[in-house]
């Protein structure tokens, strides 16, 4: 049902408790107001668990009742399950169309019948004369009602007898339930003859899914019209909706989507002119004529329609299984490419096609057909499960339809390790890149070398120089494969010999495959031995992750090793790892290496939380010592008697507070928070849509120094804003969806205010002035004086900010003319991801969330202190970085889940409190 | 939990309801007449923006 019909929104399906007697229930989601429902959404659906405890004889045996005594559709016994999953995903489809087909039910049903030739002709109508004096109009109205109702009479026992003889409806759908094997109506007011007409609608839809076209036609009428319906309401930004509302009176709302599939696509002719393409050939003349790029602009503007009608379901399927394996899919709002981009990469693959000919229209449709990114996707996957997660996502696709053009057979030993998929679905070629979210911060940084170490090749090239001789390029290479190769592998991944091999297909060049996680080559092994030689220790676990914080010790006395400084290499390390492999592999433990004197000591090390348990249970293993990762001290906890035993050098509780108090006023000076408190204090903030809030770590007012921002630490901030990230999932999934439309709708607000005003106006200018108007304004006061600025209105805005938003209008290099780190951002992360990756627009909620507090003089404070700006940002783009979505995209996620319900629209009337 | 919703209401039309402000100001872009943008919370509207009859919008204070 996902994949056939996957433009839906369920908050949860289950098997779950349920009033006695009733098989299932999808719950819509209503809003209080009694305005549509937002987005379509179910907020659940449940099968009862009554009904699965039943054996599938049992259940066949309820359903096979409900079909004799006509309460079901012939055929629902034949798999109960299957009927009643497809019933409630009727409801689920419904919601999503608003459930506009319901009050339509009774007279569809009624025009059916009409035609069905078991009735009397129904009386022609008075055509109702829109011109005509309201009590004439009203009177017509009437008299049609009238004789429609009296025809229905007439014909009650015909309508009776064509439901009953041609099973056109099930009892479900009758009011009437007491009375199965007969199925009655209600005639009642005009139109509305069907008593139950929700269930009707779900009744149908699971009608056909299960026997399509020998369903009766009102199955077949309803279920056509709960589709159309669905169809309707794609995903915002939708051009059928903003069609149906401009024209709601004059229009068909199927007229509307007819019109709004065919109009323009959202880009002005001067976002396509900037990605003209002015390569020249050895002549200098440009290759490119007018007629070349007028082709490539249509072809780049068809492949993307047809990506964008392909790729709902594309997202569905990929969605689902990536989810169902643990995984997430990052940038989802960034899966389609713009139409520029891909007129500029067909311009660009065309020439290159050409080889240095002239180029003509066969260029560029191969051009165009070569394009296997116009949807592209990165599925974020567990380490543990990397891939057979990456496997069952290609199946996963596979079963959709979609043809596998292109999937890797392994990783090489050393080197690139993530997992470059293409596939052909529909005539749509598209990307699927999965990855680890460590592999996704790699890849990244390894991009950032990749890209220095081109333009060295090309200098040294240039010069005459072999590449492979200059040795700050045969660095930035074994860097790069260093990067990829600290990346464990887990169980399930076949290993090939290099990366051609992983590319070639050919299953013979699997060496073998992994069956439980392990390092390739030395360079774990180096990275502790640099870290250690560098810092006089580390404690390391086998995924390469190094705990800032907490208690560590040795759990067991045989596992100690020394060697002298001067003679310890990689390879030892190597060797103490693949000796302990199993005990170092257990949860928890790492390799702990430091020196003492002469030696380099190596040891399995538990890691605890820095309290008196982990002390208590250091004790319990006769420790001497535990190791204090933050502050880089022992504590001593133990020690040996006269007699040789073990003896506690105190409680374990006072050993921890003790220790703590030593390091209390230099925590405080260091970071502002408290640490004689443990665990750390957690601050409760105000309720926001995601709901009762504990930050991971609190900022408090109090231990805000007087100047300044060093005291703030990076990961705290970090881990508040992933925190809230990662709470947006299950039935708070919505926050995540809004968040990701945020800054994409923003710039086609812009973008559609420039064409609906006929301005020639370029985006960047129109993006600035509408930010150049938040400047001493609310939200909203911001978003009325820019639409009143383009629709040519007095803006209700300060002389000189219309003057300033003259001089941007004037301006050659507009986005210069924005002053101010915010408005800078808030521009910026409208005009996208793709040129700016590093916007994030911090406002002071934005703050709030990084600091985990609700004080907004707190927030503020920082935000205004030099350097207080780029610290949050930092925090959203590091947060970021590790969930491999836009800074701007995070920041607009964690808005929404924060900010408390009843400040909703305080923010939005606050002056400058808001400026996504 | 509380649900934050965005409608965009033009004079004689049905309602629309959308996740984000901006979609519910561009529905009401190139259509005429008097319109308003709310914000609704579990049900509870105010009045953000307001077009009036000439197409000049102004925020609600």
């Amino acid at each position: 049902m996902l994949t056939k019909y996957p433009d839906v929104k369920i908050g949860k399906v289950a098997i779950g408790e349920l009033p006695s007697g009733v098989l299932a229930e999808t719950a819509a989601y209503a809003s209080k107001s009694g305005g549509a429902a937002l987005d379509g959404r179910s907020e659940s659906l449940i099968i009862s668990a009554d009904f699965m405890r039943k054996t599938p004889e049992e259940a066949a045996q309820q359903f096979r009742y409900a079909e004799s005594s006509k309460f079901f559709f012939p055929g629902s016994a034949a798999d109960p399950y299957r009927q009643l999953v497809y019933h409630e995903y009727g409801h689920v489809v419904s919601n999503r169309g608003g459930r506009r087909t319901n009050p339509n039910v009774g007279r569809m049903m009624v025009d059916l019948f009409n035609r069905s030739g078991r009735a009397e002709p129904m009386p022609t109508e008075i055509p109702i004369d829109p011109h005509a004096e309201l009590k004439i109009q009203s009177r017509d109205l009437l008299r049609n009602i009238d004789a429609r109702e009296a025809w229905l009479k007439r014909n009650e026992q015909a309508l009776s007898d064509w439901l009953n003889d041609e099973r056109q409806v099930s009892g479900y759908s009758m009011v009437d339930q007491a009375m199965p094997g007969q199925l009655s109506l209600v005639t009642g007011q005009h139109g509305r003859i069907l008593p139950n007409p929700g269930e009707a609608v779900a009744q149908a839809f699971s009608d056909v899914e299960l026997r399509g076209n020998d369903a009766p036609s009102f199955s077949k009428a309803l279920h056509d019209a709960v589709i159309d319906e669905y169809r309707k309401d794609w995903p915002t930004p939708d051009e059928a909706t903003r069609a149906a509302l401009r024209a709601p009176m004059k229009e068909s709302a199927v007229e509307a989507l007819r019109k709004a599939t065919a109009a323009p696509v959202p880009w002005t002719d001067a976002e396509f002119a900037k990605e003209d393409n002015r390569d020249k050939n050895a002549a200098g003349k440009i290759i490119l004529t007018a007629e070349n790029r007028a082709l490539a602009k249509q072809l780049a503007i068809e492949t993307y329609q047809k990506a964008a009608a392909v790729e709902p379901a594309i997202t569905a399927a990929a969605k689902s299984s990536v989810e169902h394996n643990g995984g997430h899919m990052s940038g989802l709002a960034h899966k389609l490419k713009e139409g520029p981009s891909l007129y500029r990469k067909i311009q660009a693959e065309a020439i290159t096609i050409a080889n240095g000919e002239p180029v003509d229209d066969n260029d560029i449709r191969q051009a165009a057909a070569n394009i296997k990114d116009a949807v592209r996707y990165t599925g974020i996957m567990r380490a543990a499960n990397y891939w057979p997660a990456g496997t069952e996502l290609r199946k996963a696709l596979e079963s959709l339809g979609a043809k596998t053009i292109k999937d890797p057979i392994g990783v090489p030993l050393h080197g690139y390790r993530g997992r470059n998929m293409a596939f052909e679905y529909q005539g749509v070629k598209f990307e699927m890149q999965v990855n680890t979210k460590v592999g996704v911060q790699v890849k990244a940084r390894a991009h950032e070398i990749y890209d220095k170490s081109r333009k060295l090749e090309q200098t040294l090239i240039n010069k005459g120089v072999d590449p492979m001789t200059n040795a700050r390029y045969v660095k930035m290479l074994d860097d790069m494969q260093a990067m990829w190769d600290s990346l464990p592998i887990t169980k399930g991944t076949p290993l090939v010999q290099t990366e051609k091999d992983a590319k070639s297909g050919d299953l013979d060049k699997v060496i073998y495959v992994a069956e439980g996680t392990e390092h390739r080559g030395p360079t774990l092994d180096k990275a502790i031995y640099d870290t250690a030689k560098a810092n006089g220790g580390i404690t390391i676990d086998l995924e390469g992750d190094q705990p800032s914080d907490g208690y560590a010790y040795a759990p067991r006395k045989d596992t100690e090793v020394k060697i002298l400084k001067s003679e310890m290499t990689p390879e030892d390390i190597d060797h103490y790892i693949d000796t302990h492999h199993e005990l170092l592999s257990q949860r928890g433990n790492h390799l702990g290496l430091w020196e003492e004197g002469d030696y380099f000591y190596l040891d399995v090390s538990r890691v605890g939380s820095p309290t008196a348990r982990t002390i208590a249970g250091a004790q319990a293993n006769d420790q001497l010592g535990v190791y204090d990762l933050k502050h880089f001290a022992t504590i001593d906890i133990g020690k040996i008697d006269e007699r040789g035993n073990y003896a506690r050098l105190g409680k374990a509780a006072d050993l921890h507070a003790e220790h703590q108090r030593k390091f209390a006023g230099r925590d405080e000076r260091a970071s502002g928070a408290s640490t004689s408190e443990v665990p750390e204090r957690r601050t409760v903030t105000r309720y926001g849509p995601g709901g009762e809030w504990h930050s991971p770590w609190s900022l408090d007012p109090k231990d805000v120094p007087p100047s300044g921002i060093d005291f703030l630490d990076h990961q705290h901030l970090v881990d508040n804003v992933l925190a809230r990230y990662n709470d947006t999932v299950g039935d708070k999934a919505w926050i995540r969806s809004a968040g990701e439309q945020w800054y994409p709708a923003a710039r086609a607000w812009v973008l559609k205010m420039l064409d609906a005003t006929g301005s020639d106006m370029d985006l960047d200018k129109a993006s600035a002035i509408v930010a150049q108007y938040s400047e001493n304004a609310s939200w909203a006061a911001n978003m009325a004086r820019a639409m009143n600025y383009f629709t040519g209105k007095p803006t209700g805005a300060f002389k000189a900010t219309d003057a300033r938003t003259k001089a941007i209008a004037e301006s050659d290099d507009p986005l210069s003319m924005v002053k101010g780190p915010k408005i800078n951002n808030f521009v910026r992360a409208i005009l996208g991801y793709d040129r700016f990756p590093d916007a994030v627009a911090v406002d002071r909620w934005a703050a709030r969330i990084a600091l985990g507090t609700d004080d907004k003089n707190v927030a503020s404070k920082i935000l205004d202190r030099a350097g207080g700006y780029e610290a949050l940002a930092d925090a959203y783009r590091d947060a970021a970085r590790q969930l491999g979505i836009p800074p701007s995209e995070l920041q607009a996620v964690t808005w929404v889940h924060a900010v408390p319900a009843d400040a909703v629209v305080r923010a939005f009337k606050e002056a400058g409190e808001w400026h996504f | 939990m509380a649900l934050l919703t965005f409608v965009a209401a033009l004079k004689d039309a049905p309602e629309q309801e959308f996740s984000n402000p901006y979609d519910a100001m561009m529905v009401l872009i190139g259509t005429e007449g008097e319109a308003d943008v709310y914000a609704d919370v579990d049900g509870k509207r105010e009045a953000l923006l307001h077009r009036d009859a000439d197409g000049t919008w102004s925020e609600v204070k």
